[in-house]
């Protein structure tokens, strides 16, 4: 009897529909801190996916990046590559105009710094984030998403703190 | 589902392949040449002998813009240090029959921010100007590169940016019985982050670093 439940618990697990909801945001972003002094205001884009466990509740991964380039018609390019892990909480999931939540995250950050020809070494650290979303209805399965971001690499010596806002896209998938 | 795990375990494994980690965000935020600190001073030993010292004086004005006047042994020379660029005031001067002649006067940057391994940065001037009938030609030419991010010779300061610095000045008196008269300077500058030049030594001379004291 024991077996058969585990057997039946098992198939209904791999027969279930899981719902996935893919999120693509872009959005500018502003350094916080000594690092960005010589930096202009980034870019931030981002794709995600995030299993529903719940309607309020997801949980998921993803890649983000931001690129700067120079305050000044310099060539400077600094870019962060952050693959992570997010998880997200929102209030009122049933709500067409009006659905808060909060998200964090975490991962791991790629920095690369180039200008005039070089290139500093790449350094790979960890990172956080966290942010404020409003999630609304667009129609036609869609969902659009504005919000803000706080996010901070934890370098060496030193953090990369930035501001991120962001404006986004998703839709519900069931695989 | 199956395809997002996959996916996403590429992903987490790409990025922990190769993973290394260097202070980039404190280079990237530190100032490698303090000089907007009316009263920095830095003392350097000249060949483990004499020694010279290097102090911000005050804000001026020169080529009718703002800058740092810095006294360096007895000469002065003029910095701007802004958000991405560090510029010098250039003033090359010639002496003929007994006489001063200016050639060329004007800001040119000196180093671009943020500093990265492997940068260059190439300026040149070709000029002239006539002084008693005679015309003096006039060409300049400063080729930096960064070496790379080292600790500075002595040992004490580490994250330091690594710069070799050409500089070829070609000066003629256009006149006959005068040949072209080239000057060929080749310097190493270590720049330590919050401080500034830390070491630099060309072939006639060494400067190390002995005391640093910000301004305010």
């Amino acid at each position: 009897m024991k077996y058969a439940m585990i057997l039946t618990f098992a198939a209904m697990i791999a027969c279930a529909a899981i719902d996935i909801e893919l999120v693509a945001t872009g959005g500018p972003s502003f350094p916080t801190g000594q690092w960005g002094n010589s930096l202009s205001t980034g870019v931030d884009v981002g794709l995600f996916a995030s299993w529903v466990i719940t309607p309020s509740l997801k949980v998921g991964g993803g890649i983000n990046g931001s690129v700067f380039g120079s305050t000044d018609q310099g060539s400077v390019t600094f870019t962060l590559l952050k693959p992570g892990i997010n998880i997200g909480y929102y209030i009122r999931p049933w709500g067409n105009v009006f659905n808060p939540g909060i998200e964090c995250g975490f991962g791991i950050c790629r920095s690369s710094l180039s200008n005039n020809n070089g290139a500093d070494p790449v350094s790979w650290d960890p990172f956080w984030r966290v942010g404020m979303r409003w999630d609304f209805s667009m129609g036609a399965g869609f969902r659009g998403r504005v919000g803000a971001n706080y996010s901070s690499v934890l370098g060496e010596m030193e953090t990369g703190d930035s501001f991120i806002l962001l404006f986004g896209i998703s839709r519900e998938v069931t695989l | 589902m199956k395809l997002l795990i996959l996916i996403l375990s590429i992903v987490l494994i790409a990025t922990l392949v190769g993973c290394d980690r260097n202070p980039l965000f404190y280079r990237l935020g530190s100032d490698y040449f303090p000089i907007s600190s009316i009263g920095s001073q830095w003392e350097y030993s000249i060949n483990e002998s004499g020694s010279l010292i290097v102090t911000v004086i005050d804000q001026t004005e020169v080529g009718e813009r703002a800058c740092y006047r810095v006294l360096s042994g007895a000469d002065y020379s003029y910095w701007i240090d802004g958000s991405g660029q560090l510029e010098h005031y250039e003033d090359h001067r010639v002496m003929f029959n007994g006489y001063e002649v200016p050639l060329y006067q004007a800001w040119v940057i000196w180093l671009d921010w943020p500093l990265v391994s492997g940068y260059t940065r190439t300026d040149s001037i070709s000029t002239f100007a006539v002084s008693q009938g005679v015309t003096i030609s006039h060409d300049w030419k400063r080729i930096s590169t960064v070496l790379g991010i080292e600790t500075s010779p002595d040992g004490e300061w580490s994250d330091c940016y690594h710069i070799r610095q050409y500089e070829t000045t070609v000066n003629w008196i256009r006149v006959s019985g005068f040949n072209p008269e080239t000057t060929t300077v080749s310097r190493h500058i270590w720049l330590a982050p919050n401080v500034g030049m830390v070491s630099s030594s060309t072939a006639d001379s060494t400067l190390t670093l002995v005391e640093y004291h910000p301004g305010n």
